[in-house]
């Protein structure tokens, strides 16, 4: 199997071009990430899941998901090695309680505070905390995952505070809805910083040089795009509205028959010119999208760094879009029984278009003993955040 | 005898390197050589433990119960020769055949844990009503009260002295520490009166209006009064939010906002059951005893009311319709009555509760409002 390609010429040019660190330069070897899983083992693990959630009023989900994690991790595999998931159900249970027991203290206020005051609006304060469980489930539910995931023996790690990543994220919440959304690229290099800055493998730790800068010329780009086809959005409605009154002014002044007035309203030019102002923005609204996602991608990955080891991302717009286009079909298809496949199709995406540069053979990268393990993620169950498969 | 060998990947859990491994199959252990050097570690079989069988193309992924950092990947084409040789114990809690037990474990304690909650959820809050302080009691009265009944308050000076009388009468009875505060609201239409958490009372003039006697009156704050004394209203709130919150942990609802209708719907009229209803009878006519005060005239009280009812309901559209509203979760005003008819068996001289002056001046709160 050629998963390894040296591509000395090619490295070197965007070496110069783009200046990455010295120690880089050395080490030519590019790695893909290869990915194996069987859909129809997913599907296996997948339907069991379902089967046993009925007999058990949902409890297997906890050991269900783990399987297919299991699975997953397995079928990855970074030069002839590959990854291992080791969390089990029983954490993922025990840690859906405690999210319980998490929700209950918090939910206990605002309640009481609902029944002294019905009408009044002070309760709402006691919601606040709210806000702060979807960073909190989401660092939690990371940091779980990637604690029990290793290569060759050595855990992946990470560190940081939740609180701290919570308090981080909605504050670039509130700067992305008061600036609408001008600063979203600083605060989605800033956010993924927060991760990076925290993360290990092993006594490696991993390194992030991306700018939010780099990306605001595409976001910018974009985004007056996107402003441009929202006009364009309104001024359709605006067309659509003016036909509507036509055939209603036909069918109220002229005595015409409701058929006779649809006629009218069908046949009216503007009709037609006014759906294609509407319909054309809403696909390519989220397509505009795609061209930043994949420029976000290109910044988090190829300025990734785990000690000597780069990243590198080959995803182009074009590839993402075929992607999700194919993922929002297959799920309306198969009216959600193509979910396995979906999820096949975005992990086979990513291996294909995810690359690890450097020497991986001799590094004497050792575990570490100092990380302690992770709760398990039951607040990410809670909320209700497993959109996804795992 | 052939000895059955192929290679494996070895990683030590100490660093990432890699190690291509011969694998050798002995007897009771096998052994692991370094490929082109001379070490060599020997696992006896019953320290193994299997992480993951093979799931073609994944590999086994072997551990070792001396050392459960390192791995040892096996590729399908070489597990069964290997497989036959471990014993039961090298496999845990992996497959789902020994997963049964646990999962039916936990299935089982969840089972329980539900049924439990739904069960005893709702009691418990009711126990834990007696864990909350007075102070904090006293608030959520004045709140509840001030959130929802928004009507003029009665401030007539000598109405509110005749009140207070009647009131420190029946406290004589009362054994909780807890202050009373009553206030008549201005609503001729309304034949109600209510017991809010804190000893807030709250009388609607229609009672003052409809009574005949400062005994009827004192039989209705009687009432109310033993409400408090027996700590209903807490407990009532209480019982709400224990059923409410075992449904909502549930049923997995975490949309919190839609729920402040519900309790508005259910808070405002501070349920009681119909056991609550006769406890606060039968406790509010010790209070009466206990005051001297003639206890029939509760009595007479209801069947002014039962009577209200049987016109009431040719009428439906009387001035008194709101008799249902309040009595509704009331129990039977006939059984009532009975119940009271049964303990006012024997005769006895009591004292007036107020003098003429001073139930007129009652009746006559309303006469100044504020608010």
């Amino acid at each position: 199997m050629s998963t390894i390609v040296t591509d000395q010429t090619f490295l070197d040019r965007q070496i110069t071009e783009e200046a990455q660190p010295e120690r880089i330069r050395h080490h030519l070897t590019t790695h893909r990430i290869a990915y194996d899983g069987q859909t129809g083992q997913v599907y296996k693990i997948w339907l069991l899941n379902i089967v046993m959630n009925i007999f058990t009023l949902g409890i297997y989900s906890f050991w269900g998901k783990t399987r297919l994690r299991q699975y997953v991790a397995g079928a990855f595999k970074l030069n002839k090695d590959r990854f291992e998931y080791t969390g089990t159900g029983k954490e993922l249970f025990i840690g859906f309680l405690k999210a319980m027991l998490i929700f209950l203290v918090l939910y206990l206020p605002f309640m009481v505070a609902s029944i002294i005051a019905p009408d009044a609006v002070w309760p709402l304060v006691f919601l606040i905390p709210f806000f702060y469980v979807l960073p909190v489930a989401l660092y939690s539910a990371w940091r779980y995952r990637i604690s029990r995931t290793q290569w060759r023996s050595i855990r992946f790690e990470l560190d940081g505070s939740v609180m701290k990543f919570a308090g981080l994220f909605l504050w670039r919440w509130l700067i992305n809805i008061v600036s609408l959304g001008l600063f979203i690229p600083y605060s989605d290099i800033k956010i993924y910083q927060y991760v990076t800055d925290n993360a290990y493998y092993g006594d490696i730790a991993f390194r992030f040089e991306g700018r939010g800068k780099d990306l605001m010329a595409v976001h910018l780009a974009t985004y007056s795009i996107i402003i441009g086809l929202f006009i364009f959005a309104l001024y359709g409605l605006q067309l659509m509205a003016a036909s509507f009154a036509a055939a209603q002014m036909a069918l109220t002044q002229q005595k015409l028959s409701v058929d006779e007035a649809l006629v009218i309203f069908f046949s009216n030019a503007s009709f037609f010119s006014a759906l294609a102002c509407t319909i054309v923005p809403f696909i390519l609204l989220p397509m505009v999208r795609l061209i930043y996602k994949t420029a976000l991608i290109h910044e988090i990955t190829n300025h990734l760094y785990a000690g000597e080891v780069g990243f590198r991302s080959t995803v182009t717009t074009f590839a993402l879009i075929k992607l999700k286009l194919g993922n929002l079909l297959i799920l309306i298809l198969t009216f959600g029984l193509g979910l396995p496949v979906i999820m096949q199709r975005n992990l086979r995406f990513f291996a294909q278009h995810t690359q690890v540069r450097g020497d991986l053979e001799t590094s004497s990268i050792k575990q570490t003993a100092n990380h302690k393990p992770a709760d398990a993620e039951g607040l990410h169950a809670v909320m209700g955040l497993d959109s996804g498969l795992i | 005898m052939t000895l059955t060998a192929f290679e494996a990947r070895f990683f030590d859990g100490k660093t990432a390197k890699p190690h291509q491994v011969s694998v050798e199959l002995h007897a009771s252990r096998l052994r692991v050589s370094l490929s082109g050097e001379s070490c060599s570690s020997d696992w006896r079989y019953e320290e193994i433990v299997v992480l993951q069988q093979p799931v073609p193309p994944q590999p086994a992924v072997l551990t070792s119960r001396k050392n459960r950092t390192m791995r040892l990947y096996v590729e399908p084409e070489h597990w069964f020769s290997l497989k036959t040789k471990l014993p039961k114990t090298a496999f845990p809690a992996i497959t789902l055949s020994t997963q049964w037990k646990s999962l039916a474990g936990y299935t089982g304690l969840s089972v329980i844990f539900v049924l439990t909650a739904v069960a005893a959820g709702p009691r418990l809050f009711e126990r834990a009503s007696e864990l909350i302080p007075h102070s904090t009691e006293i608030q959520i009265g004045k709140m509840a009260l001030d959130s929802s009944i928004n009507h003029p308050v009665c401030t007539a000076p000598q109405g509110k002295a005749a009140l207070d009388k009647l009131v420190s009468l029946l406290k004589q009875g009362v054994t909780r520490d807890i202050p009373f505060n009553v206030r008549v609201i201005s609503d001729d239409e309304t034949l109600n009166a209510l017991a809010a958490p804190g000893g807030h009372l709250v009388i609607f003039s229609g009672i003052l209006k409809k009574a005949d006697s400062a005994e009827e009156v004192a039989g209705v704050l009687a009432h109310e009064m033993a409400h408090i004394e027996m700590n209903h209203p807490m407990k009532s709130l209480m019982r709400n939010l224990g059923i409410t919150l075992t449904l909502h942990l549930m049923f997995g609802d975490v949309s919190v906002l839609s729920n402040t209708a519900y309790f508005a719907g259910i808070i405002h009229q501070f349920h009681y059951s119909r056991e609550d209803e006769l406890e606060a009878d039968k406790t509010g006519y010790a209070l009466l005893e206990k005051a001297n005060i003639d206890p029939s005239g509760l009595m007479l009280f209801f069947e002014r009311i039962q009577r209200e009812e049987a016109k009431n309901s040719n009428h439906p559209y009387s001035k008194w319709s709101n008799l249902d509203e309040y009595f509704s979760t009331h129990p039977h005003t006939e059984h009532r009555i009975n119940t009271l008819k049964n303990n006012t068996a024997t005769s006895k001289s009591y004292q007036q509760a107020l003098d003429d002056s001073e139930w007129q001046a009652l009746k006559a709160i309303c006469s100044e409002q504020t608010g």
